[in-house]
């Protein structure tokens, strides 16, 4: 189509479908069928009368009706063209008029990348408080809010109790944040000690060994506390509470010496089958009239990886040629008896 | 045993009764007779666990026993003692000085 002069370069120009709007010569305001943002954007004819904008009509509800300062008679004709945007000017679209869907990625794709790191300066649209009203922000207030500081921690609620093993913690890995469990990080504390000991004596027959197998109680002395699940013991054998590498001490303490010198050994045993067990810890003194009482103290540490089969007793084991040594035991304080500590994990 | 290994318990005479671990105390904290307890199993000497093959003592035989320790311990200080007395009379006899004794004592 040709133009004279200059050419419509945007802008709608059509006539509104206003046939379900009924005129009855009391109803002022009618469907528009569209929105508009000035009442000038319409040509309004009424039975063949141009109509005046803002005064003879007016716009209402955002600019989805129309309202007449007259209302039209019934039978009245109306016929309104649109037309939005001024002929070879810019559109002015209404406050709030301009959707998502009429906007295009390139807003976004056709601009020139930044270039450079964010500035504390560089600004950001938001939508405040998720209210439809778009702000401007600078990147120092973005930076505040998603950054990290000591009143995260110090806001959060308390654990208040070992973290369990699949608790995640963030860390930094050569530089690159990561999640990791608890289970990984949760070494480097005792968390078993125990101290068993006999309670009364026994006089040590000549042998290769014999087991300590009755008398045992757990250490209840004055000040004593324990870390940790208790170990168990049943004639003598004692079952760990938990896997992980223990340290084992047994201390053996003895009188009654005589004239022939005596020999006298602690021996720590061990097994990982629940039943063959072998040496894995001897300590041992002479006792004589000269040295009446004596003590020693044999170490091991046990692996424990699995507490049904790997289990520890503990032997004494006398050579005399005379009168035997009597093991002191005592319910009062720790003189027969063993140590278990739990140093970390198998 | 006090602490210069004389016996002060019943539970020093039955520790030289019999060898292993044939008793115990049902109460560990408080050691009378009436808390005596003998264990249904113990260590023979090649350490395989048997019926306890002793029997639990009476109480006089305890109380006798631990005196009867008491008065071997004191008798075998007092003769060690009378003994030392003695040889060191009989060096003296035999023209030793007091400090020749303590030397050849080791003191």
């Amino acid at each position: 189509m040709a133009y004279i002069g200059q050419e419509i370069k945007g802008g709608t120009f059509k006539v509104l479908d206003t046939s379900g709007n009924t005129y009855n010569g009391s109803n002022t305001t009618f469907s528009l069928g569209t929105q508009v943002g000035s009442a000038a954007q319409l040509l309004v004819s009424h039975d063949g009368v141009i109509q005046k904008a803002g005064t003879d009509y007016t716009l209402a509800t955002g600019g989805t009706q129309i309202t007449f300062s007259t209302a039209p008679a019934s039978g009245a004709s109306i016929f309104i063209t649109e037309i939005s945007g001024a002929v070879g000017g810019t559109v002015t679209p209404s406050d709030t008029s301009v959707t998502a869907d009429k906007l295009n990625t390139a807003l976004l794709t056709g601009h020139t990348d930044i270039g450079a790191g964010i500035a504390d300066a560089d600004l950001f649209l938001v939508d405040d408080g998720a209210g439809g009203t778009l702000r401007k922000t600078a990147a120092s207030r973005i930076k505040t809010y998603a950054g990290f500081s000591v009143s995260d921690i110090t806001g959060a609620t308390e654990l208040a109790e070992t973290p369990a093993d699949t608790d995640e913690f963030i860390i930094s890995d050569a530089g690159t944040l990561k999640r990791i469990d608890f289970s990984h990080i949760k070494g480097g504390g005792i968390t078993q000690a125990q101290q068993w000991r006999m309670t009364a004596n026994f006089n040590a027959a000549n042998s290769s060994g014999t087991t300590i197998s009755s008398n045992w109680e757990i250490s209840d002395s004055t000040a004593y506390a324990s870390l940790g699940s208790n170990m168990t013991e049943s004639s003598g054998v004692f079952t760990f509470p938990s896997t992980g590498i223990y340290l084992v001490i047994f201390d053996l303490n003895s009188n009654g010496g005589n004239s022939t010198a005596q020999y006298q050994y602690a021996k720590i045993q061990a097994t990982t089958n629940n039943s063959s067990y072998s040496n894995v810890a001897i300590s041992g003194y002479a006792i004589d009239t000269l040295n009446y009482a004596a003590s020693c103290s044999a170490r091991a540490i046990i692996d424990v990886t699995d507490t049904s089969n790997v289990k520890v007793q503990f032997q004494v084991q006398s050579q005399s040629g005379g009168q035997n040594t009597i093991v002191s035991g005592s319910s009062s304080e720790q003189r027969t008896g063993v140590t278990f500590i739990r140093l970390g994990d198998t | 045993m006090d602490i210069n290994n004389k016996p002060d318990h019943i539970e020093d005479y039955l520790a030289s009764l019999h060898t292993g671990q044939w008793f115990g105390w049902s109460d560990s904290k408080n050691k009378i007779y009436s808390n005596l307890i003998i264990h249904a199993k113990v260590r023979d000497e090649n350490n395989n666990l048997i019926n306890n093959p002793h029997s639990k003592p009476t109480e006089k035989e305890c109380t006798d026993g631990l005196a009867a320790l008491q008065k071997t311990f004191d008798d075998a200080k007092t003769k060690k003692e009378t003994d030392k007395t003695s040889a060191e009379t009989k060096l003296k006899n035999l023209g030793l000085t007091d400090d020749e004794i303590k030397a050849f004592r080791g003191e």
